[in-house]
């Protein structure tokens, strides 16, 4: 099996993630990712949860793994770390929408490593997501995610400091990543 | 908004700072170390006779249980604040504490007479100790949580206890210089009230505020 080598791959591009490399950081989410989808359509699946959500989870998911990335020890393996996040995150969501959550997540998620190709599929797409952001944070993740300029280029457009710009961004993916705790307290 | 998209707006925060949970946990207990330790000198006066209670086995006893509740507490605590934690026999490092504790219990009724065990459990403030030990507990409690608001921890509502624990082991270590009841049957019926009425506000407060 070629997990004993994703996961030396994918530890390796998280330190450097960690460390600053945002193409390292893009390349080991995108594959992320690809291996989160199905198995997250999976637990869907098997708690006869409509699959339109499972794009949401995944989202979530690797929002969850960029705040919460200080837990992960670097000493260790990414994978485990990372399907106790989504696993936590697909758990969560079946609660959400009041699904009687069972053991069989596990089982489930322990597959991590099984790549199937659907990205025709689903629809990699939650519009949810960003419409909870206002203001300056908005105009940043916006700007940097769906029209893919860089934080120096924001910077020029919006006439913001690139610190400002750093800023915003990153209390905007925090703001994304509290989310659905209001969805679910209110 | 798009997966793909959503993954270019986290790639370009990556020069964000991240801080080992490891280090935020330390540095929590360490602040909560100093400020009650200000906080005990400003309430509480030191015992008169603490250089002669340095040199006996029953005051040491109580570092060593308000001690080791501190450091197990704090192991744990890091573990906790990883989502991948699942119950494991390292829940069992939390009983070196009342282990020691323990020992004392035995060695205390063996040099004692009978008719002395019950004045010497009751000893001649528990109520102070079950206030002040929860009190001084407080602000290291709350710290501790603030700390694991940054973890993911798998059970929210265990790692809120830990988090008492440890304010425990800070909070007693403090007060053991202050109380004069140092035999290990006050300790064992005091000070563990004391420790699982503050662990039990950290598990409350836990399942609350350290889900993610």
């Amino acid at each position: 099996m070629a997990q004993g080598q994703n996961e030396e791959e994918w530890a390796t591009l998280m330190r450097a993630a960690i460390g600053g490399d945002s193409a390292a950081y893009q390349t080991l989410l995108q594959s992320l990712s690809n291996v989160l989808r199905p198995s997250v359509r999976r637990g869907f699946a098997q708690a006869g949860a409509p699959l339109g959500d499972v794009e949401d989870v995944v989202q979530e998911t690797l929002l969850a793994l960029h705040l919460k990335r200080n837990t992960w020890d670097p000493s260790q393996p990414l994978g485990p770390w990372v399907r106790a996040i989504a696993r936590h995150k697909l758990i969560d969501a079946l609660r959400r929408r009041g699904r009687r959550v069972q053991i069989p997540i596990d089982s489930v998620l322990d597959t991590l490593s099984v790549q199937e190709d659907n990205s025709g599929v689903d629809r990699q797409d939650a519009e949810r997501l960003v419409d909870g952001l206002a203001g300056r944070q908005r105009d940043v993740v916006r700007a940097i995610s769906l029209e893919g300029q860089s934080i120096r280029e924001v910077a020029e457009r919006l006439n913001m400091k690139e610190v400002a710009v750093r800023v915003a961004l990153h209390r905007g993916l925090k703001t994304l990543g509290a989310q659905h705790r209001k969805d679910q307290d209110e | 908004m798009k997966t793909n998209q959503l993954i270019n707006a986290i790639a370009a925060d990556a020069k964000a700072p991240s801080i080992p949970i490891s280090t935020t946990v330390l540095f929590a207990a360490g602040i909560g170390i100093i400020a009650t330790g200000l906080l005990f000198w400003t309430m509480l006066p030191v015992r008169g006779d603490m250089g002669a209670a340095m040199g006996d086995w029953r005051f040491l006893m109580k570092w060593a249980f308000s001690l080791s509740l501190l450091l197990t507490g704090i192991a744990m605590a890091i573990s906790l604040a990883r989502p991948q934690w699942s119950p494991s026999s390292k829940l069992l490092l939390l009983l070196t504490g009342p282990a020691i504790l323990a020992i004392g219990v035995v060695a205390e009724l063996i040099s004692l007479p009978a008719s002395d065990w019950m004045p010497t459990m009751v000893g001649t403030a528990p109520i102070a100790c079950l206030v002040y030990v929860p009190l001084l507990s407080g602000l290291p409690l709350a710290l501790m949580i603030v700390a694991l608001r940054r973890g993911a921890p798998a059970r929210p509502a265990a790692a809120g206890a830990v988090a008492g624990v440890i304010a425990v082991g800070i909070a007693a270590t403090f007060y053991a210089t202050h109380c004069q009841n140092d035999s290990p049957l006050f300790l064992a019926a005091w000070y563990i009230i004391s420790t699982v009425i503050v662990a039990s506000i950290g598990a409350i407060l836990g399942a609350r505020l350290l889900r993610w």
